[in-house]
């Protein structure tokens, strides 16, 4: 009887600070599993598949003969792209940047996009920071790559030097952190090219991310939905 | 609904063959006390979804480490779970708040005053001290499935269920909880 009411007591004591989880939790968990990378192959498929590309690349070089002198074409030639050309990229469809990028997911945004989660972490080719938000995205993103790793906090002014030695100040206009967050504002990582992941701002409506790297920033954005997530991915081969 | 999935090694299989629809299928009727679980460990219903999340996709990506076997499914994730909780409480390390101390109940208490008390001292236990808890009381589990959970042997877990309850209600016994 004592065991019974023990246990009785205990879950509506729990019930009261549990809840129920939001209708949205299941459909939440089935995208974040639906968009989860798989990392679930055997090794031996891993090496097969290297395997496989060294032959497609053997076969690129031999076909293409880099050594057979270029041929010079007469007329206007094509329009070389004025964007520096990234360097290439461990998965042929994903096209990474290294310049200065304004994102716009306005205007029909609302005013404020609130921060609710910030995550790292790491895959083949790629370190991936990923931003949560609420309801919607922010109606700017502004990512800017940097030759350090040093970011000035918005508030004070003051400069600090995160784990690093480039640097991606990411700029969220339209957003805020304090609301709707409450996780961590320093990520340190060991990872191969995202090094720290650091808060520097959440003021007026502006909230300011550094993130050091160990090697230039070339980066690509993409954004998902349920829940609103935006997805910096960045090359770290 | 637990029984009804166990009873359906094919959405494993076509899980383990790569189909994210298979494995949400899988887990689905484990959300429910997997948020509950997270949520008691982080006090915190928003960061308890966060963390089943989270542990959603850790699962999937392992899912090759449970080789198929559903009796294993639940405690198994519910260990990932906890898991993800232990990562989410160091990364918000500034949240911690200190909780007035409260004496453990003597007798059957179930006046709201009395409930607010037993939250306050679930609160105050040390997380891998509520984590058994929670396991056995509230979500129900057998005491196998909580030393899987767990990774102790089943004695293990009776001993650690007990001291917790202990703390709780001093005038439990160890045969009376399990």
């Amino acid at each position: 009887l004592s065991r019974e009411s023990f246990r009785k007591d205990l879950q509506r004591a729990l019930d009261q600070m549990t809840g129920s989880p939001s209708s949205s939790l299941s459909d939440r968990v089935r995208s974040a599993v639906d968009q989860a990378p798989e990392e679930r192959a055997p090794m031996w498929i891993a090496g097969a598949a290297a395997v496989l590309v060294a032959a497609i690349v053997i076969g690129l070089l031999v076909i293409g003969n880099p050594f057979k002198p270029p041929t010079v074409g007469v007329g206007p030639g094509p329009t070389p792209s004025a964007r520096p050309s990234p360097s290439p990229s461990p998965t042929p469809s994903v096209q990474f940047d290294c310049v200065d990028q304004t994102q716009r997911f306005g205007p029909q945004a609302p005013p404020t996009a609130f921060i609710t989660a910030v995550r790292t972490g790491t895959h083949a080719g790629y370190d991936r920071i990923t931003f949560e938000f609420k309801d919607t995205l922010p109606g700017i993103v502004e990512l800017h790559p940097q030759s350090n790793a040093r970011f000035t906090h918005d508030a004070s002014g003051q400069m600090e030097t995160i784990a690093g030695t480039f640097g991606l100040r990411i700029v969220f206009r339209g957003a805020d952190e304090h609301s709707n967050y409450s996780g961590a504002t320093d990520f340190k990582s060991s990872y191969a090219d995202l090094k720290e992941a650091k808060a520097f701002g959440d003021f007026e409506g502006v909230v300011t991310w550094g993130v050091g790297l160990a090697k230039p920033a070339c980066f690509h954005v993409s954004t998902l939905t349920n829940p609103a997530r935006l997805v910096i991915d960045l090359q770290n081969s | 609904m637990m029984e009804a999935v166990l009873d359906r090694p094919e959405t494993m299989a076509r899980a383990l063959q790569g189909d994210a629809d298979s494995f949400s299928n899988l887990i689905q009727p484990l959300l429910d006390p997997a948020y509950r679980l997270a949520a008691v460990m982080l006090n915190d219903r928003t960061a308890g979804e966060d963390a089943v999340q989270e542990a959603a996709i850790k699962a999937w990506r392992k899912l090759r480490q449970l080789r198929g076997d559903m009796q294993s499914l639940r405690p198994w994730f519910m260990s990932i779970v906890a898991n993800e909780c232990r990562m989410a409480r160091r990364r918000r390390w500034f949240s911690v708040v200190k909780m007035p101390d409260v004496e453990p109940a003597r007798f059957d208490e179930r006046s709201p005053e009395a409930i607010a008390d037993l939250q306050v001292a679930v609160a105050r236990l040390k997380p891998d001290e509520r984590l058994p808890l929670v396991l056995y009381f509230y979500l129900d589990m057998p005491l196998e499935e909580v030393a899987r959970a767990l990774h102790v042997s089943p004695a293990a877990a009776k001993a650690r269920i007990y001291r917790a309850a202990h703390k709780l209600r001093a005038d439990l016994t160890l045969e009376e909880v399990t």
